[in-house]
């Protein structure tokens, strides 16, 4: 053997010699986990992050914790999850100064999703180049296709704008196909990006499955009256209205298409559908209007789920949390896999495993969620999980829309 | 057809936006005060509507009588304690708007901030008068045309009170001139003290009003403290009266130039009429400058 | 003119100092720390650039976050046609321009109808550039393709912070600087002293606001992607409004002194009571004008005088060496 090997041998010896024996199970078993996230308390986002993604973490935490922490089983030990979180006030500038803060100063063992496509977004390259997974739940942006292969890190767990503008025009394009509709559509979109990629996709899509797009229009976020847009929908007669709204104008619009008595067979209102609020406006008359992105609540252990937000937050759960939710249990189960904070072998875990969660299964291809629920329908009440039709537990479409009188 | 329809909505609307500015020019115009914390007593009329329908199934309008003497004993204190200071130690009222704008904008973080961890950040919305009226062959929102009603009875008895009262004589008189007020016996205190949280009355008024047809989050109150100041300053501080004309013309404008040219630039639309206003009239609409 | 004389040195020797060191800090600096401090310098580039005009003339303006945006937008259109320096220069003679047209209409604009006006820009622009990108281009956002490192961005914020405060400073000792004070002391009587106010005022907004479309330029660089909420953001305009007031708008390092405190006090706040944020830094905001009338910057000049007016040993040394 050459000297340095030699050097290097007899060093190790030396130095095995001299430490004590410790056995592998007690060698230093973090006593907490500390999850790191920076979202939006503060400024106009602030209502959506507090109840789609910091709802989530908050009872994520107090479950796991109660059931004594995260396994790891290099320890052989449950470890409690401790956070470290941050405002960053819905400003990009702030996001990315403390996505810093908590990888270098902070020195988190995980962090958490950030809220809203933009701040998703800004912090994937950070959290890659750190080399810290993350499970990205609430970007839907044509971008994660363009640029989510450059950060094998960043996962990302809704359904994109192909996914649910996709799932529409094949929807209408069937009915069209069954007769029992003439395929005409009009669509309405606010001036967002979120609005704008959602209603191109939708054209694209519609054009290749013979679906006439018969109005199209967009309005400012934040307008104030929606009637006159309305109207003007309406004076072409389409079959469908899809409106891919936030959650302002999901009520506006809501409400006054229902003031003028504007009933198209099939209705769709994007962010703010789910909500239970919602629901709890319109009573019986969300019946058979298409929404974005809902929750089973039939799924797996989504009964517990639903019971255990109600006793912390005294009020019914959005569909949106248990996206969050999901991605949460999905850390966890890596985490517990990998058995310790093995940062780069619970990116593979995500990256390649099958995972039973309260948003159903959820496999990642690519880093994207390869089948999330996209498209939902209020059912007697109730969110019916309708695309992808093929994922466990979709169900039938109720069509027409029941009347409103 | 349509076009009557969007006219008419268009004034409902306008109504809305003036509604939503009286306070403000209240509180501005008379007793001095650029309130950026205004929004949130609006806000905190929406909350208490909400609450009242949907927690304890009583009208919202019965929110009222729990809305409007907290926003006026609120805003009383806020005068009295908070400002007071403010205004004694102001060497103009230049000087005077960058403390209250300063202290202002923290209490609105501290409002805003108090709401979010009380009553956390969902969206909310009701249904209250939410059927269509026919006026005249169009179709407009009850609820929506209430609140039009309501602005118009506001801006009405504002009209008398200030016309018509002595105590309205009195605030005029501070509107105009508080020294000269002061110097003929006018309580220049008391006066504006009492304009201060009648301005924040109507803004939770106009709250509850409004959130019978806008949904509104923890956060949505700036969004109307900023509404209610492009209306103001567009009608001419002071010019409580004007308010309402001034929130009428913007709607109609906005709504038709929406609708004729593109729907997508209504709020374009709404702050360049407001700019033209202003360079054409650079002190409001309704002072005579 | 500007003259310099002996006693001057030791203070701008210990300030080159300090500015080397500061250069030279991403040596030795955490991302982290550099992120905020380059955050602190286009604070206080923002709030400097603001105060110059704003602080002067005492026409309030809350434009800034328009040229903010503007600058951003120019970035954005710009930098896949043109090197990068090429793309900043334009965007500083991009700001310049706007504001010198936005200048030119408001002339006759006063005291709150100027700041309100100046909010109604923003918000229009914003409407105005959003409906334009979705017409025109069927997108309403534009990629940043920028490989420029945290470390640059950090020095070339720290040279604009530099170069704001400096240029204040500079500007308010030259006969500019005197008419930008006269206008804001009472604009009648400057124009009676053959001041000529128009120019003056519509000049030193154009060149704040070239420094602000420079500043929002170079913190793009950072972002992924831009769009019209993320460039022409309201909260932007007031933040600034609020550096300079705190720290005392009538003098050029005025809002330095405002900035600083402010930003560290918020990230403190953010760390320590992240959902309760909003209540502690509005707190902080009423406690600091209650105790602080006229912002920092008076009890700084004062408590400098009072040292050096004093007895004490370093006063002493002090006035030795000037001597």
């Amino acid at each position: 053997m050459d000297r340095r090997t030699f050097v290097r041998g007899s060093a190790a010896a030396v130095g095995a010699a001299t430490l004590p024996h410790v056995p592998a199970q007690a060698q230093s078993a973090p006593d907490k986990l500390r999850f790191g996230y920076a979202v939006t308390m503060s400024g106009p986002l602030a209502p959506g992050a507090d109840s789609t993604t910091i709802s989530a973490y908050k009872l994520w935490q107090k479950r796991v914790n109660d059931a004594g922490g995260i396994m790891l089983k290099k320890y052989n030990k449950k470890v409690p999850i401790e956070y470290v979180s941050y405002d960053d006030q819905g400003k990009p500038d702030e996001l990315l100064k403390l996505t810093e803060r908590l990888i270098q100063q902070d020195k988190v063992d995980m962090i958490l999703s950030p809220y809203a496509s933009h701040m998703n977004l800004a912090s994937a390259p950070i959290i890659n180049k750190a080399e810290y997974p993350v499970i990205m739940t609430t970007a839907t942006t044509n971008k994660t296709y363009e640029q989510g292969p450059r950060w094998p890190y960043a996962f990302w767990n809704i359904a994109q704008p192909k996914a649910s503008s996709g799932a529409l025009s094949t929807a209408l394009a069937d009915l069209k196909k069954q007769g029992k509709i003439k395929g005409r559509v009009a669509t309405v979109h606010p001036t967002v990006e979120y609005g704008v990629e959602n209603n191109e996709a939708f054209l694209v899509a519609a054009k290749a499955d013979g679906i006439e797009v018969v109005f199209t229009k967009s309005y400012p976020l934040g307008a104030a009256d929606l009637q006159p847009l309305i109207r003007e929908a309406m004076a072409t007669n389409p079959d469908a209205f899809l409106a891919f709204s936030y959650p302002p104008d999901t009520f506006m619009l809501t409400e006054q298409m229902q003031i003028v008595g504007f009933n198209p067979q099939v209705m769709y209102v994007a962010i703010g559908g789910v909500f239970p609020t919602y629901k709890a406006k319109f009573g019986n008359k969300v019946d058979g209007i298409l929404v974005y992105g809902p929750a089973d609540a039939s799924g797996i252990g989504m009964d517990e789920f639903a019971k255990a937000h109600q006793a912390m937050f005294n009020r019914v759960y959005e569909a949106g949390t248990v996206n969050v939710y999901s991605a949460l249990q999905i850390t966890q189960e890596a985490i517990e896999t990998v058995g310790e904070i093995d940062r780069k072998k619970i990116r593979d875990v995500i990256a390649s495993g099958t995972f039973k969660t309260v948003w159903g299964d959820i496999k990642y291809v690519n880093q994207l969620n390869a089948n999330p629920w996209a498209v939902g329908q209020w059912q007697n009440g109730e969110l019916a999980c309708l695309f992808p039709s093929d994922k466990a537990g979709a169900k039938p479409m109720l069509f027409p829309k029941p009347q409103w009188s | 057809m349509i076009l009557f329809e969007v006219f008419l909505n268009g004034l409902l609307l306008g109504g809305m936006y003036g509604l939503v500015a009286l306070g403000l020019n209240l509180q501005y115009g008379v007793a001095r005060i650029l309130n950026l914390s205004y929004g949130e007593f609006f806000l905190g009329g929406a909350f208490a509507a909400f609450f009242s329908l949907m927690l304890w199934k009583l009208n919202p309008l019965l929110s009222l009588f729990i809305s409007l003497p907290i926003a006026f004993a609120m805003n009383w204190l806020m005068y009295q304690y908070l400002m007071m200071p403010l205004i004694r130690r102001a060497p103009d009222q230049d000087g005077l708007d960058a403390d209250v704008v300063l202290v202002t904008f923290g209490l609105l973080f501290v409002f805003q901030g108090l709401t979010l961890v009380n009553w956390g950040g969902e969206v909310r919305g009701y249904s209250f008068l939410s059927v269509p009226v026919n006026l005249g062959g169009a179709t407009v929102a009850l609820n929506r045309l209430a609140a039009f009603i309501g602005a118009s009875l506001l801006a009405l008895a504002l009209f008398v009170v200030l016309r018509h009262t002595r105590v309205g004589g009195a605030l005029r008189a501070i509107t105009i001139d508080p020294l000269a007020a002061s110097i003929v016996g006018v309580d220049v205190r008391r006066f504006s003290a009492l304009a201060f949280a009648a301005g924040g009355a109507l803004a939770a008024a106009a709250g509850m009003l409004v959130s019978t047809f806008i949904s509104f989050s923890a956060t949505t109150g700036v969004e109307y403290t900023l509404k209610a100041l492009i209306v103001v300053i567009m009608a001419g501080v002071g010019r409580v009266t004007g308010t309402l004309a001034a929130g009428l013309l913007l709607g109609v404008v906005e709504s038709l130039g929406g609708y004729l040219l593109d729907p997508a630039l209504t709020i374009a639309i709404n702050f360049s009429l407001f700019m033209l206003v202003l360079l054409l009239r650079p002190t409001g609409l309704f002072t005579r400058a | 003119m500007l003259e310099l004389v002996a006693k001057d040195w030791p203070a701008i020797a210990l300030g080159a100092l300090a500015v080397l060191a500061l250069a030279l800090l991403p040596l030795v600096a955490s991302g982290y720390v550099l992120s905020l401090l380059l955050l602190l310098y286009a604070n206080i580039a923002l709030s400097t650039a603001w105060a110059f005009f704003s602080g002067t003339t005492r026409y309030i303006s809350l434009a800034t976050a328009a040229f903010f945006g503007v600058g951003i937008y120019t970035l954005a259109i710009l930098h896949v046609h043109v090197p990068m320096a090429i793309a900043l220069l334009a965007t500083a003679v991009v700001g310049f321009l706007v504001a010198l047209i936005v200048g030119l209409s408001t002339l006759r604009l006063r005291g709150v109808y100027f700041v309100v006006f100046t909010f109604g820009l923003t918000e229009l622009v914003h409407q105005v550039v959003n409906w334009w990108e979705i017409k025109i281009n069927r997108t309403a956002t534009r990629y940043i393709f920028a490989d420029v490192s945290n470390v640059t961005i950090y020095q070339v914020l720290l040279a604009l912070a530099l170069l704001t405060m400096v240029g204040s400073w500079y500007v308010s000792r030259l006969r500019i600087g005197y008419a930008l004070r006269a206008i804001g002391e009472d604009e009648t009587v400057a124009r009676h002293t053959g001041i000529d106010a128009t120019r003056v005022k519509v000049l030193c907004f154009a060149i704040s606001a070239s420094v602000m479309a420079v500043v929002g330029a170079v913190l793009a660089l950072r972002y992924p992607y831009i769009d019209a909420s993320i460039a022409f953001n309201n909260s932007r305009s007031f933040e600034v409004l609020i550096a300079a007031l705190l720290g005392g708008p009538s003098r050029p390092w005025g809002p330095a002194l405002g900035a600083i405190p402010l930003i560290l006090l918020s990230e403190y706040l953010s760390g320590t009571f992240p959902r309760h944020f909003p209540i502690a830094l509005g707190l902080c905001f009423v406690v600091i004008v209650y105790f602080l009338p006229g912002g920092i910057a008076p009890l700084v000049e004062r408590a400098y005088h009072s040292w050096a007016a004093g007895r004490g040993f370093t006063a002493r040394l002090a006035r030795l060496w000037r001597t």
